[in-house]
């Protein structure tokens, strides 16, 4: 996996965190860690420092991901 | 704080007072850990949902950025007593409404982490470092 790959996957696994029912938020944990875990391997970056870094990153993602959602949804409302 | 009405934007201060009347519930042991447990977790929902409207879909000003910070700072310092509590209170399950305590402990640290995101104190160049170091890329 390319390091490009491995951010993108590190921004689902964080929306998918954000969006998790409350059941399954210790299960998407483990997977954003585990991707967080794999990116600062070998390097001085904690995870949250990371985290942090890529928040600016995370707030565009996640403001374009809801815009398409909500896009989609009233897509299909208005074709019903 | 101000806690006066504002007509543009009465979310953030229900919202508080939301807040605070869970954490004075937690603190005087009014409730049962339960009870509390369940109205925390749907405070947290709604907290993500003023989150989502205010600062990330929207244009935020220095008004939502501070009831931003002061009422995740309030959630998380109530989810932090109730996992203590809940900890220590053995015999309670969670499981009774309807969540495990892994899930419990997931979103307490969700909200660590979403402050550490939001509010960390990093230079710009050491984020630039980091960003170039770990993934190759300009901030």
């Amino acid at each position: 996996m390319s390091r490009i790959e491995l951010l993108e996957q590190i921004l689902e696994a964080r929306f998918d965190l954000d969006y998790a029912p409350r059941e399954l938020k210790a299960e998407c944990q483990r997977r954003l860690f585990s991707l967080v875990d794999k990116a600062i391997h070998g390097k001085n970056v904690s995870r949250y420092e990371l985290l942090h870094s890529l928040h600016d990153r995370y707030v565009q993602y996640k403001r374009v991901r809801r815009k398409r959602e909500k896009l989609s949804m009233s897509q299909r409302l208005r074709s019903q | 704080m101000d806690l006066s009405y504002s007509i543009e934007k009465p979310d953030w201060v229900a919202l508080t007072i939301v807040i605070e009347e869970i954490h004075e519930e937690l603190a005087q042991s009014r409730r049962n850990l339960l009870y509390c447990l369940s109205n925390w977790f749907l405070a947290v929902t709604i907290f993500k949902r003023f989150e989502e409207r205010q600062m990330v879909m929207g244009s935020p000003v220095s008004r939502d950025r501070e009831y931003h910070r002061v009422n995740l700072t309030g959630i998380l310092a109530s989810g932090e007593k109730l996992l203590h509590e809940l900890l220590k209170h053995v015999e309670l399950d969670t499981r009774t409404v309807g969540i495990d305590l892994q899930d419990v402990q997931a979103a307490v640290e969700e909200l660590r982490m979403s402050y550490a995101e939001w509010f960390s104190d990093m230079t710009p160049d050491r984020k630039k470092q980091i960003l170039a170091e770990v993934f190759g890329v300009e901030d």
